[in-house]
């Protein structure tokens, strides 16, 4: 159906009109990260500098955060990916009895709050030898995650066609062959937003390490943003925006990465097709 | 469905599910059986109950019902999961992945990517954004009065906390919501609209006749993640207000957390997660109900 | 091939398995403790000594210019105790996080002998509960044998006492409170300086003088935000109530209603909502009011603010806001009583110490960093580092000590000095004097509805059977 020219007009207004608004909230970070004096006040800085930027990315510490994130948020995301990918095949294609139970159990364990289970989680880290372990922490937040990855998951793979791979059966594959080259080369899509999904929340996560995590030199960069905040609770805020825009980019990246693979976007739409 | 004999099936399920089953025992049931059973105890996080508690059966779970701030909290939740989850994140993201359709695609991707900011920011960095927005001398206040709208700054973390946590976590949350319509609308044959423009429907027509019925699994799912994920929402109000000014904005998790690791009240703590667990169960079930949908 | 999904899943699993153990497997040597029986913790297994003991230490780090870091890197502390004492090595292990999490975090970690330090900066105000869940080293027999305890003032040896009476913590520091102002204001404003307010009202008296004259200027700033954590209930709260003859524990019991609590209330709802005296919200409740308010007061944009001494450490030279010539620039009143007559002022004080795990397998070897830390030197540098006022009755034959700005002031002070109850439900009860108070400020709660919600508060954290009402 074609719609009016003046219809789509306004359309196009109101969805700009929209992105604007969601753009406006950035501004103070854009301005402060170039600005040696920033407050939280919107001002256009006087004298642009990157040395904010500078300053956050040569302090070695502050590299060690972030190479930290990015150990705990490729395990957190590569357990997901691969676990949950793992498990979505049966609950997606075959006809189990308590399948439906399961995944709501797992479901609504999501709604508890992760601080509530933190102390368990500290006193079995602990009885373990688990504790101040980037892995650890990761596996713990794969856990955590689990849930959201399984149900995504199953909902992609609800939607790549069961014909397919019963083409593939009968040339001889098995399910494992018939998985790896029939199913997942159809749900990059939702294979990368499942990575996305997760990656980004456990990079930004700040209570579980900060409880579950002893030395320092373990600290992830969430951990590390304490040190914008000064003795008598000065905030710099000209590096502490810096530090957010650079904390902010490997998830940039791997978003706009996954845009080429993604031609459709995120399809969590399985659940109409039953 | 059927590729393979039932028997033959069910051992080969539980090898699939194995990691999974064994990675959710270890690091995620266990635990959560544990603060189960805290939550019948009178434990602490220091102080001699942090080691000799006892079991004091449902006695917090009855004092919740003559706790005030249980209650402002309990509140508060609801108004936080009504207006930022469900008419916030779910209508907005709707409406914008149904405006997005049929647009010129880079117009579509830089829309998109603006509103996808939000979402893959960490919510410290977000609560950052936000405070400096609303701040007495900040963004918003900076604009509405050069433009003579306020003549003189609010302080809206103070006056409105709630409207504006609200506001920042549709900000952070919409594009979930977005992504899963987009991908769903695009799913809509094109014959199936293209009739009922032949039968004379208007625009509202189509939306409630045609659309929503036809991705009606994608919204319950959809509410259904987003109201189990703002119930959990802590570090950005934490960040934002502290729950405060006072308890205007004190949700269960930030309430759950005061208890636990702020008065050290550790049993009374999980006592309020599982009441949260319990809600979010209640409301994802009233979505299935209500949607008449199985998953 | 069902075989081979078998062996895939079983890989997968042993994988997860052997990820887990390999954790786990080099633990032990990871730690510093030594290999022996977790059954015998006390001196026997000294006898295993390795030949290096490494003992952690824990503090709160502020991230930028920490006080107590520059303290242990200009005075050398940890150069010149392993100088002395070869064998011991003091590995630090800083906490960098807000006041409120350190405490949690610390409990958390002290729980388990894995994660407790051996050494610790602790708040006093936890030292009692920390006590009574058994993580705290009784420190008695050390101190007996110490000759230089009997230099430290009486008042911040009871700050380091748990429920039991016996001593957890060798003190760092103590401070007294007052009220900061600022001379230009009070001059502008018309009244005599120097100011010593005699009772409650003629701080209110000052206040309204201040608003009258320059509406611009915020006239007093009371610590009412709970993100500020233990200030809100010491540094507002207690001088308060203190100040009324009335107590938070008084005969074994938390008092739950008296007329001092209710007072109290109402001065804070006097202050902040009915006669708006207090700074707006907006900053009160910032979480960087601390900042703000101390460039105010240096400025002139907000003429009083009731305080630990230590905050003058921002206006000296050293400090994030240097005043020249401070002392003729920001005064340092006494906090008076209600009434004013005897005691005529009041204080609470406080402050920190050093603590030993009771997980701590040197403890011997922990004691004598305390005591090195805690000698005439060092404890009094320790104190000019960190601003706050040495616990020590030696301190002021050290120069720079006994030139420090508001010495006198702070020491005078001390004259009516109260401690916070010892006791270890203390810490709970504190957290609801912080939100209280809050709501207090910025919800329509009056002050009757906070003493009411005060009552049933810490009748629901401490039992009904441990409260009286008066």
């Amino acid at each position: 159906m074609k719609e009016k020219k003046s219809v789509v007009i306004l359309q196009y207004i109101i969805l700009a009109i929209i992105a604007l608004l969601f753009l406006i909230p950035l501004l103070w970070l854009a301005f402060a990260s170039v600005d040696l004096n920033a407050s939280p006040l919107l001002s256009l800085p006087k004298n642009p500098t990157i040395e904010n930027y500078v300053s956050v990315i040569t302090n070695p510490d502050n590299l060690r955060g972030f190479l930290n994130s990015f150990i705990i948020a490729i395990i957190t995301s590569a357990v997901v990916v691969v676990f949950s990918f793992l498990a979505a095949y049966p609950l997606s294609r075959y006809d189990l009895k308590g399948k439906r139970y399961f995944l709501y159990i797992i479901i609504f364990m999501t709604s508890l709050p992760i601080n509530a289970i933190l102390v368990p989680v500290f006193k079995l880290f602990i009885s373990f030898g688990l504790h101040d372990k980037l892995v650890s922490i990761a596996f713990f937040m794969a856990a955590t995650n689990m849930p959201y990855g399984i149900w995504m998951m199953k909902n992609f793979m609800d939607s790549v066609p069961v014909s397919l791979e019963e083409a593939a059966r009968v040339d001889g594959a098995n399910s494992l062959v018939a998985m790896r080259h029939i199913i997942m080369p159809l749900m990059i899509p939702g294979i990368l937003t499942v990575s996305i999904y997760v990656f980004t929340g456990a990079w930004g996560n700040f209570f579980v390490p900060f409880i579950l995590l002893q030395t320092a030199s373990n600290f992830p960069s969430s951990v590390r943003i304490y040190q914008f905040f000064d003795n008598s609770g000065l905030i710099e805020y000209g590096r502490l925006a810096a530090y957010s825009v650079v904390y902010m980019i490997p998830s940039v990246i791997l978003y706009s990465f996954s845009q080429r693979f993604m031609s459709k976007g995120f399809a969590l739409s399985g659940a109409d097709k039953g | 469905m059927r590729l393979l004999r039932i028997s033959k099936q069910g051992r080969k399920a539980l090898l699939f599910l194995a990691p999974t089953i064994a990675l959710l025992l270890f690091f995620f049931i266990w635990p959560v059986l544990l603060s189960f059973y805290y939550s019948f105890t009178d434990m602490t996080l220091s102080g001699s109950k942090s080691t000799n508690y006892n079991f004091i059966g449902f006695n917090h779970f009855v004092r919740m019902f003559s706790d005030p701030l249980f209650r402002t909290s309990f509140a508060n939740t609801l108004i936080f999961l009504i207006f930022s989850a469900i008419i916030g994140q779910l209508i907005l993201g709707f409406f914008i992945a149904l405006l997005m359709r049929n647009k010129n695609r880079h117009f579509r991707s830089f829309v998109g990517m603006t509103i996808l900011v939000g979402w893959i920011m960490p919510e410290i960095v977000c609560s950052f954004c936000w405070v400096a927005f609303f701040s007495k001398s900040g963004t918003l206040n900076t604009a509405l009065t050069s433009l003579g709208i306020l003549s003189k700054p609010i302080s809206w973390l103070v006056s409105f906390p709630m409207v504006s946590v609200i506001i920042a976590n549709i900000w952070h949350g919409t594009a979930f919501s977005m992504l899963q319509f987009q991908a769903a609308l695009d799913d809509i044959p094109a014959d199936v609209e293209a009739s009922a423009a032949i039968d004379g429907a208007n625009r509202w027509q189509k939306i409630t006749r045609i659309i929503i019925p036809m991705i009606k699994g994608t919204i319950m799912t959809d509410a259904i993640l987003i109201t189990l994920k703002t119930l959990g929402v802590f570090g950005l109000i934490y960040a934002m207000t502290g729950g405060g000014p006072g308890t205007k904005t004190t949700t269960l998790s930030i309430y759950m957390y005061r208890q636990a690791f702020g008065s050290y009240q550790m049993g009374y703590g999980t006592a309020i997660a599982m009441v949260m667990l319990i809600l979010g169960i209640v409301l994802s079930a009233c979505y299935v109900k209500f949607s008449k949908i199985k998953l | 091939m069902k075989k081979k999904a078998k062996v895939i899943a079983l890989f997968l699993v042993l994988a997860m398995t052997l990820s887990l153990v390999g954790c786990s497997s080099n633990n032990p040597t990871a730690g510093t403790q030594s290999p022996s029986s977790s059954t015998n913790n006390d001196t026997s297994n000294q006898t295993e000594k390795p030949e290096e003991i490494v003992l952690k230490f824990t503090y709160k780090q502020a991230a930028s210019n920490d006080l107590l870091e520059k303290w242990l890197e200009e005075k050398k502390v940890i150069e010149r105790f392993e100088a002395e004492n070869p064998g011991i090595k003091i590995e630090l292990t800083p906490i960098s996080s807000s006041e409120g999490d350190y405490a949690t975090l610390l409990a958390l970690k002290l729980s388990s002998e894995t994660t407790a330090p051996d050494i610790f900066m602790e708040d006093t105000y936890m030292t009692a509960t920390d006590a009574a869940a058994g993580y705290l080293a009784c420190l008695d027999d050390y101190v007996a044998n110490w000759d230089e305890w009997s230099h430290y003032l009486d008042g911040t040896k009871e700050a380091v006492k748990g429920t039991d009476g016996k001593i957890y913590g060798i003190p760092i520091s103590t401070d007294s409170r007052g009220i900061f102002y600022n001379y230009k204001v009070f001059r502008d404003a018309g009244i005599p300086t120097p100011w010593q307010p005699t009772n409650w009202e003629e701080i209110l008296d000052a206040a309204r003088k201040i608003k009258a004259h320059d509406p611009s200027i915020e006239p007093f700033y009371m610590i009412v935000g709970k993100q500020n954590g233990e200030g809100v209930s010491m540094q507002t709260f207690e001088m308060l109530l203190y100040g009324t003859g009335d107590q938070l524990y008084e005969n074994g019991k938390w008092v739950v209603k008296s007329k001092g609590l209710s007072d109290t209330f109402k001065f804070i709802e006097q202050v902040y909502k009915t006669e708006k005296l207090g700074v707006s919200l907006d900053v009160a409740l910032a979480s960087d009011v601390g900042a703000q308010v101390n460039k105010g007061l240096a400025d002139g944009t907000i003429g009083m603010y009731l305080a630990v001494a230590t905050t003058a450490g921002n206006w000296t030279s050293t400090g994030s806001y240097p005043v020249e010539n401070l002392e003729q620039v920001i005064g340092f009143a006494a906090m008076p009583t209600q009434y004013g007559g005897d005691p005529a002022t009041i204080t609470m004080c406080g402050g920190w110490s050093w603590a030993i795990s009771s997980h701590c397998k040197y403890k011997d070897e922990a004691f004598k960093f305390l005591a090195f830390c805690g000698n005439k030197e060092n404890a009094t540098w320790r104190s000019l580092y960190d601003g706050r006022m040495s616990p020590r009755d030696d301190s002021t034959d050290i120069e720079e000590y006994a030139m420090r700005p508001y010495i006198k002031e702070m020491t005078a002070y001390m004259a009516n000095a109260y401690v916070r109850p010892k006791h270890e439900s203390y810490a709970m009860v504190s957290t609801q004097i912080q939100t209280i108070v809050e709501e207090l400020v910025s919800t329509d709660m009056t002050a009757e509805q906070a003493a009411e919600e005060y009552k049933s508060r810490v009748i629901s954290v401490v039992g009904n059977e441990n409260t009286l009402t008066k």
